[in-house]
């Protein structure tokens, strides 16, 4: 089956370069969603051989993966994997996940917890549980690890899924769309690298209350 | 024994069950889950017993130590304030998610993959 990953970016020149061609050796195509940034980054996408897409403003990771999987679709691919730019993603771990696909699921999640042993910082993994806490209140789904960005989707799953929202809820939003359509979801164990680079980016715990407030809200009054 | 219901207690829960069924008519076509819809039925079920049985909410009062009438209708000015901020938030966010959608468009074009059925130029090709 046609293969693509999608690699939705904020200025990370420094690190896209090597996450393409992590993920280039196990689809057809990378698919970069370069979201309103300053830095390189689309540049140096371009010079590694991905696919670029431009948002010309910042609108968030998850407005910048649906544009992503919107273009997948469009392109005919059957499968989308989502990879995080900063480097913190296992990308031989993509054939694990197509794996699980093939075996019948439609979406399946990297689980960054699932390893004997793991770099993850205790607060990391607190915050997780509260964002695993919060998706199971709005979804009625528990996971461990729904706040990971690797993730793959099958081809139903593909064809179905329509995020609303932008910023960094949507990993609960895509668990809702799994509960939506009744999809078949896989946890799959993936390896991650933590470092002070991928730990300055990720969520402040000042935007994991809004991002939660936001979910709960939207889902009971949607 | 004749019960007397005010109109109050039973207009409320009518429009209670209406709610829960257009929640679950939601749920069939799957516009919410069926956990929203769960949890909607519990809300609007708490909303009808409520309705119904006045005196539940005793505890709730002292509960918040909201007995006189001033505090009652002060309660209720902060709760009518919640929800119009909470309805502007709502309307910010439609007013965004147009904005992300224009702004798609516009990359995607750009790019060179039109529409959303496959009439890209490469899957022209």
């Amino acid at each position: 089956m046609r293969t693509c990953a999608i690699i939705p970016a904020y200025n990370e020149a420094t690190r896209i370069g090597a996450v393409i061609r992590g993920a280039r050796q196990y689809v057809d195509e990378v698919i970069v969603v370069i979201d309103g940034s300053t830095d390189d980054s689309a540049a140096v996408a371009r010079t590694e051989g991905a696919r670029v897409i431009v948002h010309p403003e910042n609108c968030g990771a998850g407005a910048a993966t649906m544009t992503g999987l919107e273009a997948a679709r469009t392109l005919g691919y059957e499968i989308a994997i989502t990879v995080d730019a900063d480097g913190q993603h296992a990308t031989a771990d993509i054939p694990k996940l197509i794996a699980a696909l093939s075996a019948g699921a439609d979406l399946a999640i990297a689980n960054r917890f699932g390893g004997k042993k793991t770099s993850i910082p205790f607060i990391r993994r607190i915050f997780n549980g509260i964002g695993n806490a919060v998706t199971f209140f709005a979804t009625g789904i528990w996971l461990p690890d729904t706040q990971c960005g690797f993730k793959a989707f099958g081809p139903r799953a593909l064809r179905q899924v329509d995020l609303r929202m932008s910023g960094f809820e949507f990993c609960t939003e895509i668990i809702r769309e799994a509960a939506r359509f009744r999809w078949n979801v896989t946890s799959v164990p993936s390896r991650v690298v933590y470092s002070e680079y991928t730990l300055a980016k990720g969520q402040s715990f000042a935007s994991g209350i809004h991002t939660a407030a936001k979910i709960l809200l939207r889902s009971f009054l949607r | 024994m004749i019960i007397e219901f005010t109109p109050y207690q039973i207009i409320v829960p009518i429009f209670s069950i209406i709610m829960v069924a257009y929640a679950w008519s939601l749920v069939g076509r799957q516009r919410k889950t069926i956990w929203e819809g769960m949890l909607w039925t519990v809300f609007w079920l708490g909303i009808a017993y409520v309705a119904f049985q006045p005196n539940s909410l005793q505890y709730l009062s002292s509960l918040t130590g909201i007995k006189k009438h001033e505090n009652a209708a002060t309660f209720t000015a902060i709760v009518i304030l919640f929800f119009t901020v909470f309805y502007m938030v709502i309307r910010i966010e439609a007013l965004e998610q147009r904005l992300t959608r224009v702004v798609r468009d516009k990359a995607l074009k750009e790019a060179g993959i039109h529409g959303k059925n496959g009439d890209s130029e490469e899957c022209k090709m």
